[in-house]
């Protein structure tokens, strides 16, 4: 028994080793320039992939040696490397969210904003984080209940269990409403000073007040659903109901704007230009030419057209609110 | 810009091991104290910083703390390694 549980904790360290190295070769990052994104994988980065290759070789080999001659420090260094590994995804993914609220700039040293504006995490980056989740499960010896875990989530599910279906659904919520803020919401086509119109895919996380306060709403909901699995309450189940009608309102004004007429003047603020010539030569001259962005015309005609990414935040709210349905229903069943 | 988001990238990583040294080595130690494992206390230091230690804190604290066992005797409880111990006055 005790040899099972030895061989699933190496088997779970491997297996996230296998999935963080393989992340490597995925897009971690897509940068923006005013029109175009461009993708970037760790292993194009200098030097980053061999950091995060030789802490995944070291936390594994760790880990493997400290199941098998159980030496404290090595248990430790392989819990402090699995810790990094995990944790260095989360903070890229925060840096990049507070990077794109503009509203609160100074939180960032000004290099990093220069740079990490129009940054959005990819593909590699989510699988990365996964499976450092995966190395510290077995780091720091908790395999078993991990999968007794999934076992007994995935048993309840097969019989039906109307509180695992409402956390799946919320869960999937949240995955549909954070790929929305990087998505186009708005698509502006504005003429520029050298007369080119330019497009402009405005995604939800560059929005006033959506862009920022959708961050809260989506670690909100992550934890309103791991608590109902942990502590299932009417008090949760409701407050994941109330938080999932923000991204249905944000959805639905997407959809009335979609109703107006989509040609429109605007004559752009001098502080906005000046912001534009602040920030662009620096931009411009650390990403070799690569983040131009242009000057506005003072007036300008725009035209906009809505983008999916209201529509994504319409049908993650649907989830998150009918998810949050389910759990009260439960709980009055229970009650009666 | 790929030299540029490299760099970044790296400084990320080096200011998250810094963090995992000070709050991991700071939990480590709370939570040995507290007599549970070594490499959980390491994880909630480092993730959840000076909140996660608070949290080991009280562990440690509760761990330690005398409570009565019956209306005639007062004991404390000593945690080890194989389980509890109830030493009674």
């Amino acid at each position: 028994m005790a040899n099972d549980a030895i061989m699933q904790r190496r088997v779970l360290a491997a297996i996230g080793a296998a999935i963080v190295s393989s992340s490597l070769a995925l897009p971690w990052l897509s940068a923006r320039s005013a029109s175009h994104s461009y993708a970037h994988s760790a292993i194009s980065l200098p030097i980053f992939p061999w950091i995060i290759l030789t802490l995944v070789l070291v936390a594994l080999l760790c880990n493997l040696l400290s199941t098998s001659f159980s030496v404290s420090w090595l248990e430790s260094l392989s819990a402090a490397l699995a810790s990094v590994i995990f944790l260095s995804p989360i903070v890229s993914v925060i840096s990049i969210n507070l990077a794109s609220a503009w509203a609160t700039p100074a939180l960032m040293p000004s290099t990093f904003r220069r740079v990490l504006i129009g940054v959005t995490p990819a593909s590699g980056l989510w699988l990365a984080l996964f499976g450092g989740l995966l190395m510290v499960v077995s780091a720091i010896d908790k395999t078993s209940e991990f999968l007794e875990g999934l076992r007994s989530s995935g048993q309840r599910l097969r019989a039906g269990d109307r509180t695992v279906i409402a956390v799946i659904l919320a869960i999937i919520g949240a995955i549909l409403y954070l790929e929305s803020r990087y998505q186009s919401w708005i698509t502006l086509s504005v003429s520029t000073t050298t007369g080119a119109p330019e497009r402009w895919p405005i995604p939800g996380f560059a929005l006033p007040v959506i862009g920022i306060v959708s961050n809260f709403e989506i670690i909100a909901i992550i934890a309103c659903a791991i608590w109902q699995i942990t502590r299932p309450s009417l008090g949760t189940a409701t407050t994941l109901t109330i938080i999932g009608f923000a991204p249905v309102f944000y959805g639905a004004i997407g959809a009335c704007m979609r109703l107006v007429p989509s040609d429109a003047s605007i004559r752009i603020p001098e502080a906005f230009n000046s912001t534009i010539a602040q920030w662009a030569p620096t931009a411009e001259r650390m990403s070799n030419g690569y983040m131009s962005i242009p000057h506005l015309r003072q007036s300008v005609h725009a035209n906009f057209s809505m983008g999916q990414g209201s529509t994504c935040s319409l049908i993650a709210g649907l989830f998150v609110v009918l998810a949050g349905l389910i759990l009260i229903h439960t709980h009055k069943n229970e009650g009666n | 810009m790929n030299t540029a988001l490299g760099i970044i990238l790296i400084t990320l990583v080096v200011m998250v091991t810094l963090w995992v040294t000070i709050f991991g080595t700071a939990g480590a130690m709370l939570s040995r104290h507290a007599g549970s494992s070594r490499s959980l206390g390491i994880f909630l230091g480092a993730s959840l910083g000076p909140i996660g230690l608070i949290i080991l804190l009280i562990r440690s604290r509760r761990s330690h703390q005398p409570q009565i066992l019956s209306d005639s005797m007062v004991g404390i409880t000593i945690q080890t390694s194989s389980g509890t111990m109830d030493i009674g006055i």
